[in-house]
């Protein structure tokens, strides 16, 4: 008597892009941004190179009709191949976008987000690169803007910096803060001021809006 | 101050906090309202100069003290609105910004700062999914082409959307999703597709709450 030998693992085309977009939804629910996942991309890539050299044959052979059988084929290789690829650039696409939100979250200060320990090390090379290019056109865009908002010997009061805090509306001028962190000498309208650990300051809002923002200082 | 910069003083910030409630609660990008934030602006420097002039003054009087905090916190809070309203945009446009790409009409909607931010933008997403992703895919599926099968790649703004509108004055013959024409009266809030009120919205019959 022969016995078959069951497989208990089947897999489909487009499974591993399923676990892929699983990743993404957890992600996002969660709010952290997982490990770049180089095995699984290369896993996909690999399969979509499999399914473009299995329809390569029945796709040549365009001048004749094809069989019912090659046309399910046929089917079943590119929408499975146009699927993965949705998926990887859904995949990519969704964690850029969360790494932008992470860099405007932390004010558009560029070494916060790349030095911060539970960011970089989940990073593809490319994904560093985006960051800096990023950077690069926003602050292109806010030094712009800037020059058309500030008067010249006005500086500071008159130009509008579009990186700085947008989610609470100002209501005073100055804020108390502490130093939580060390950040040394900091210009304010009434001149450099040497901020000490754990000492008070009431100091304007829009002088130390960047720390405050960084996690230097704390408002009382 | 005289009479008519006050009355100037009555719509400008008002106009802007309207413009910029609409930008925030709109899903498409809006008309760039490029005058009214050059008066803005202009409104921002003129201030800033008053607490230049009064701030050089020695013997300030205790009224003129207050009155330098109060213009301060003023032009504080223009620039956080003016602010806001920038990245609401500019939030908009990187989230189209392929479509902004191919549609005239959208390209009419933007300055030329925010025409530029979005070709760099467009730019920088391309290389980077043509590096991590598409050139290691089969020439016939990196772009979306002419031949492209399923959904489209490239996101546009959903019109459908609900949003809650103000009436500002009468407006007529308003035409329902479904065909039927409606008169919206003035002062009345509606909760409509973003699609039905476009047009009168653009014209300012109506602002979103």
């Amino acid at each position: 008597m022969s016995s078959t030998h069951v497989s208990t693992e089947t897999r489909m085309f487009g499974d591993l892009s399923a676990t892929l977009i699983q990743e993404s939804r957890r992600a996002s629910s969660t709010n952290t941004l997982p490990k770049y996942n180089q095995p699984l991309i290369h896993a996909i890539t690999r399969e979509i190179q499999f399914l473009d050299n299995a329809l390569d044959p029945l796709v040549a052979s365009a001048e004749r009709v094809l069989t019912p059988g090659e046309l399910c084929a046929v089917t079943i290789y590119s929408t499975s191949l146009t699927h993965n690829r949705r998926s990887l650039v859904a995949y990519h696409y969704h964690r850029l976008n969360m790494l932008k939100s992470m860099y405007w979250a932390s004010g558009c200060a560029l070494p916060l987000v790349l030095n911060a320990s539970h960011i970089r090390p989940n990073l593809s090379p490319a994904e560093v690169d985006f960051l800096r290019e990023y950077d690069d056109v926003v602050k292109q865009f806010r030094d712009e803007f800037k020059e058309i908002s500030g008067g010249d010997d006005l500086g500071e009061l008159a130009s509008v910096d579009v990186t700085s805090d947008i989610l609470t509306p100002p209501k005073d001028l100055h804020v108390l803060v502490r130093v939580v962190r060390p950040c040394g000498a900091v210009a304010t309208e009434l001149g450099t001021i040497e901020f000490r650990m754990g000492e008070r300051y009431l100091v304007r809002k829009i002088d130390v809006e960047h720390l405050i923002i960084q996690g230097y200082l704390d408002i009382v | 101050m005289d009479w008519e910069e006050e009355e100037r003083q009555d719509t400008l910030v008002p106009e802007l906090i309207r413009h910029w409630t609409n930008e925030r609660l709109a899903p498409d990008i809006l008309d760039q309202r490029g005058e009214l934030l050059q008066k803005v602006l202009d409104r921002i420097r003129e201030q800033a100069d008053l607490v230049q002039q009064l701030r050089a003054d020695p013997d300030i009087s205790e009224d003129e003290h207050f009155q330098i905090i109060l213009v301060q916190t003023e032009v504080e809070r223009i620039r956080f609105i003016v602010r806001s309203y920038i990245r609401s945009r500019i939030h908009k446009i990187e989230k189209y910004a392929h479509y902004i790409l191919e549609d005239q009409d959208m390209q009419r909607r933007l300055s030329a700062m925010e025409l530029n931010h979005a070709q760099s933008y467009a730019a920088l997403i391309d290389r980077q999914l043509d590096v991590s992703v598409l050139n290691a895919m089969p020439g016939w599926i990196r772009r979306e082409g002419p031949n492209w099968q399923g959904p489209s790649t490239i996101s546009r703004p959903n019109k459908d959307t609900s949003i809650f509108v103000h009436a500002l004055q009468d407006c007529a013959h308003v035409l329902l999703p479904d065909g039927r024409p409606v008169d919206i009266k003035k002062g009345s809030i509606n909760l409509l597709r973003y699609s039905t009120i476009e047009n009168n919205l653009r014209r300012g019959e109506v602002e979103l709450v």
